[in-house]
């Protein structure tokens, strides 16, 4: 195998463009990919505004796209899963969601986010299953499945499952705390990749705050939405990572996307010091690379991802050379 | 919302009631929090296995609200003190708490019967609008109730003794 490389492809959709359901307007964030035979369902994060208190709430949404990952067949047009019950894990927004096909059903691992008092959110991760190939989704329960826990106090989301050799495995973030980095600025999150594993993709047993993939940026780097693929024999693990401070507006310290392989699905070896795809200057993800979703179609590998401003104006898209 | 825990242990097993939410119920614009009694178990105190299943009938509505399970052991049963309420207007006399009362033989299967609580709110004074929150325990041979009255216990905690047995 020679070195991989992603060749960018362009920015592919943009959520201005189109209506969307439930009065989001903006956003595009955390693109997963479903693949059918004739079209790829693409379902993303996109932004309403809570007309309560002036704050976002994340809907779920898709456009089907033509398998020539251009053309625009549809945007949904109605809900695809309404958020959670008042007081429940993902009452304020799901982000993301990710799919996977399971017999004839498509299970989707949500992230729920719900506001908090002393810093912003914290967040848990739910199942919702699809009986109608992905057009709407129903919740198992109103709770999450995988939530906080002993050495895992918060904000535990980010949930990418894969059915290997009949285990369910599930890469996901936990969160090691939130810290006030500036006495003026509002708290910050950090937060870690971890694993759990499954005989049914519902009751879970976490390694429990083993944090898998190696700090890059030192302890303060948070890593986020892992996304695992097989390519010839090998997991490779996609991901993003920043500083945990000052990261929205500063581009040296802002998301980009991280790599890690395994044979064990155990051990990681990351392997991201020559970056396998880098911002472009002057471009639409010129400060930032982020939510990386990297899936198969017709044989060539592609990585769907976000750009500036995490995702405000749309996502684009990669392809894998080796 | 998890929360209220009560911990106990039995034949080298530890048990733990505790009151899962069930949702919140927009009352006159404001959430009111429904939750019901369960239990897990566990062999050292850390790990924990949940039944996953309400241990107590709701009786005076769907949305009753219970806490405060308090599990005491004698005369060859199980008995559960416990507290439950309306799911509006709860803040008062008529839909305040009031203390019910199951027991069990297996610590699973619980049959209420609040008639046999025992106790319910005076004609007048600390405790006239509602009685919560119960905890049984037993000092030189008298078994006593410790439990909450009239504001949730802002003014204090009271104390009955048994008279009688439990069976």
């Amino acid at each position: 195998m020679g070195a991989m490389r992603w060749n960018k492809l362009g920015k592919i959709f943009d959520p201005t463009h189109y209506k969307l359901p439930n009065d989001c307007v903006q956003f595009a964030q955390a693109p997963q990919a479903l693949v059918f035979d004739d079209f790829v369902r693409v379902y993303f994060s996109t932004r309403a505004v809570d007309p309560g208190n002036g704050k976002y709430l994340s809907h779920i949404a898709f456009v089907d796209l033509r398998k020539n990952l251009r053309e625009v067949i549809r945007v949904s047009d109605k809900t695809v899963i309404p958020l959670g019950g008042l007081g429940c894990f993902d009452e304020h927004g799901i982000f993301p969601m990710s799919v996977m096909r399971h017999g004839d059903a498509v299970y989707a691992y949500t992230c729920g986010w719900n506001r908090r008092v002393s810093v912003s959110v914290d967040t848990a991760i739910g199942l919702a299953i699809s009986r109608d190939d992905g057009l709407t989704f129903e919740r198992i329960g109103d709770g999450p499945v995988l939530a906080a826990s002993l050495h895992e106090p918060c904000l535990v989301g980010d949930g990418f499952v894969k059915l290997i050799g009949g285990v369910f495995h599930m890469w996901y973030i936990f969160g090691t705390g939130w810290k006030k980095f500036a006495a003026d600025e509002a708290p910050d999150r950090t937060y870690k990749i971890g694993h759990a594993v499954s005989s049914d993709g519902v009751e879970w047993v976490k390694e429990e705050a083993r944090q898998i993939i190696a700090n890059r940026l030192g302890a303060d780097e948070s890593q986020a939405l892992p996304t695992v693929i097989e390519i010839d024999g090998r997991q490779h693990m996609f991901f993003c990572y920043r500083h945990s401070s000052d990261f929205r507006k500063n581009k040296e310290r802002a998301y980009r996307i991280g790599h890690a392989w395994s044979d064990d699905l155990l051990n990681w070896t990351r392997d991201d010091e020559e970056p396998l795809i880098d911002v472009t200057p002057g471009d639409w993800d010129a400060e930032m690379l982020c939510y990386p979703h990297a899936f198969e179609c017709d044989g060539a590998v592609y990585l769907l991802y976000n750009g500036n401003e995490f995702g405000r104006h749309g996502f684009g898209l990669a392809v894998l050379e080796r | 919302m998890l929360s209220g825990p009560k911990i106990r242990r039995f034949d080298d097993v530890w048990y733990l009631w505790y009151i899962a939410g069930r949702k919140w119920k927009v009352v006159d614009g404001r959430p009111e929090p429904v939750y019901k009694i369960r239990m897990a178990s566990s062999n050292d105190g850390i790990h924990w296995h949940k039944l996953n299943k309400d241990l107590i009938e709701s009786r005076i509505e769907e949305d009753e609200a219970q806490a405060s399970p308090d599990v005491f052991f004698a005369n060859g049963r199980y008995h559960m003190f416990f507290c439950y309420r309306y799911s509006s207007h709860y803040r008062g006399k008529e839909n305040g708490y009031r203390i019910g009362y199951a027991s069990s033989s297996n610590l699973t299967d619980w049959l209420r019967d609040d008639t046999r609580a025992g106790i319910d709110v005076s004609d007048e004074g600390w405790d006239s609008e509602m009685i919560s929150y119960p905890h049984v325990f037993e000092v030189d041979g008298q078994t006593y109730l410790a439990y909450l009255g009239n504001q949730v216990g802002r003014h204090g905690f009271g104390l009955a003794v048994l008279d009688g047995k439990l069976e």
